[in-house]
């Protein structure tokens, strides 16, 4: 009798996840998470200091230091994105400084764009028409090459429409995968669920790995099936300083200290290298995070 | 020492309200029973506000966190992460695509709040950018957002953090969320005829939004002249004059012949706000 194939366990660490599934260059990235919330920090600083070059970076509605900190690499030569900042601590540093210098190619989006066009990728759509109204704002003007006109056939009024956004990798963060990876979103979901729909190839970062077999029992809160993902990477403390819901809050006097150092440029290259380039191992990065900011961590109150 | 004895004997008092309590006080009595409310990013202030509304006048308001799609969270502690996990303690959650979809939908979204880096007259928001210039801007602003959707809300509620003239411009270098566009005329015409591809088209369905409704600043509220579509002088903060709030606006303000002076909340008021700001966020 033959011997029975053992199902491939999809568990990697960041590096090898990024090394093998991110091609350098890689065309379209897509990066997971909303504002402080559930980004998945350690394939982010991964990719940089892999030093992947990407020709497009689809993000959230509203993205902070997960795309910040990407430009501030030198790695993003355009961004389609509706937001980058960092809500209440202030403007993004290194996006705002790279588009103000000409550095960055941006695609004013709004956030149906990025829903859409996502979507219109997931469906296989040609494209995606959006509702009437949109176009008195300058937004659609500033990006020409992705808002176009189409004539409704049902009415033979005009119709903007938006293309389909098709991820080479999404890059997303889950509070758990088992090792095959199914994925359960614990909080909110923003996004990333789409991105992975689109994407032609996922890496889910979590904060722990179940057992398959627990999750027999809770399919309906399992938001990724397996087939759509190819890497799991498992990291506690993982979207530090970003939260994981549930798990924990983001880290403000960090972020904070980001925004400030990420000011100068000599600032955000002293940032880099201390935090992303240096550090061995997320433990060696986190124990730098407590040596400088230590009254980093909090609990969800929830 | 030569302390007055007045340092000894008079403790320092503490005021009854602090200005974003008196804001979150005026934006609830704006709010209605039964509408739907959309916050976005920087929503403290708005969200206080709606909570507010529903245990004053309201009770039937919903409001929906625009990131994490929660529908009437608990708010308390009221927090600055418009994303937060306690948002999720709330009677509902929207998935965020589901919730972008149905911003289109025409009728659902009563109210909106927005801000802007800049504002001008007719209550068209900048968020994007600065400078003549787009593709070179002076200062880059963090993005659209939910702004361009202004145009099918069913009204915008625009809160600011600071009210000087260079937020309040005569033009908006760049219009991120369409208000009254270039005044009354282009805004009527605009909600029935399509202006695209270099041709006009009467809309097969009106748009039905009633633009811009109300400005709150830390200085002063200000609403939109009927006819003009202008940003008009409502009230003034107490404590604030007409010179201040006139030149901190960079464009003339409609002023009307009679100014009063915005309601302060009472103390059971201010009671209420603090009994889920237990933060004090809006005191900060």
């Amino acid at each position: 009798m033959e011997e029975q194939q053992a199902r491939t366990n999809k568990l990697r660490t960041a590096e090898e996840a990024i090394r093998e599934m991110v091609p350098n260059p890689c065309p379209v990235l897509a990066v997971g998470g909303m504002h402080q919330q559930n980004a998945p920090m350690t394939l982010v600083r991964e990719v940089i200091r892999q030093r992947i070059r990407i020709g497009r970076l689809i993000t959230s509605p509203s993205a902070s230091i997960q795309a910040d900190l990407l430009i501030a690499a030198g790695l993003v030569e355009e961004i389609v994105t509706s937001y980058v900042g960092f809500e209440y601590l202030g403007l993004a540093p290194a996006f705002r400084r790279a588009v103000e210098a000409g550095k960055l190619r941006l695609v004013e989006a709004d956030a149906p764009l990025l829903v859409y066009g996502l979507q219109a990728a997931a469906a296989g759509q040609p494209f995606a028409t959006l509702p009437p109204g949109l176009e008195l704002s300058d937004v659609h003007r500033a990006a020409p090459t992705f808002y176009k006109w189409t004539t409704d056939p049902y009415t033979g009024v005009p119709a903007l429409c938006v293309p389909p956004l098709r991820p080479t990798v999404a890059l997303i963060h889950c509070q758990q995968a088992d090792e095959f990876g199914n994925a359960i979103f614990r909080g909110s979901v923003f996004t990333d669920r789409l991105m992975a729909m689109a994407a032609e190839r996922t890496i889910v970062q979590v904060e722990n790995v179940v057992r398959a077999s627990s999750l027999y029992s809770m399919a309906t809160q399992v938001g990724l099936p397996a087939a759509l993902v190819a890497g799991v990477v498992e990291q506690a403390f993982g979207n530090h300083p970003c939260a994981s819901h549930r798990y924990y809050n983001h880290d403000e006097p960090h972020l904070k200290d980001y925004v400030k150092k990420g000011g100068t440029v000599e600032g955000m290259t002293a940032y880099l290298q201390r935090y992303v380039y240096e550090p061995d191992s997320h433990e060696e990065y986190m124990l730098r995070v407590r040596t400088d900011t230590p009254d980093s961590f909090t609990s969800p109150s929830l | 020492m030569n302390q007055p004895l007045s340092f000894f004997t008079a403790p320092k008092k503490e005021p009854p309200f602090s200005s974003n309590e008196l804001l979150a006080y005026n934006l609830a009595l704006a709010l209605r029973d039964g509408e739907v409310v959309l916050t976005g990013a920087n929503n403290a202030l708005p969200v206080a506000a709606c909570r507010l509304a529903q245990l004053l006048h309201a009770p039937n308001l919903s409001f929906l966190g625009g990131g994490g799609g929660s529908v009437n969270s608990l708010v308390e502690p009221l927090v600055f992460p418009s994303c937060d996990y306690s948002y999720l303690a709330a009677e509902a959650v929207l998935p965020l695509p589901e919730l972008i979809m149905l911003q289109g939908r025409p009728g659902f979204i009563n109210t909106f709040f927005a801000g802007g880096m800049q504002v001008d007259q007719f209550g068209n928001c900048n968020l994007s950018s600065i400078g003549p210039d787009w593709q070179q801007p002076l200062l880059r602003g963090p993005g659209a957002a939910s702004l361009p959707f202004m145009s099918r809300f069913g009204r915008t509620i625009i809160y600011l953090s600071a009210h000087t003239p260079r937020i309040f411009v005569p033009k908006v270098d760049f219009i991120t969320g369409p208000g009254f566009l270039h005044g009354a005329v282009d805004f009527a015409r605009a909600q029935q005829v399509l202006l695209a591809d270099g041709g006009e088209y009467v809309r097969p369905t009106p748009l039905s939004s009633t633009g811009p409704a109300l400005v709150a600043t830390p200085l002063a509220l200000l609403d939109f002249d009927e006819s003009s579509k202008r940003m008009r002088l409502l009230s003034l903060h107490p404590g604030v004059t007409l010179a201040q709030v006139q030149a901190a606006t960079g464009f003339d303000l409609l002023i009307p012949a009679a100014v009063p002076i915005t309601p302060s909340p009472d103390a059971a008021t201010v009671k209420l706000i603090r009994s889920f700001d237990t933060e004090g966020v809006l005191r900060q």
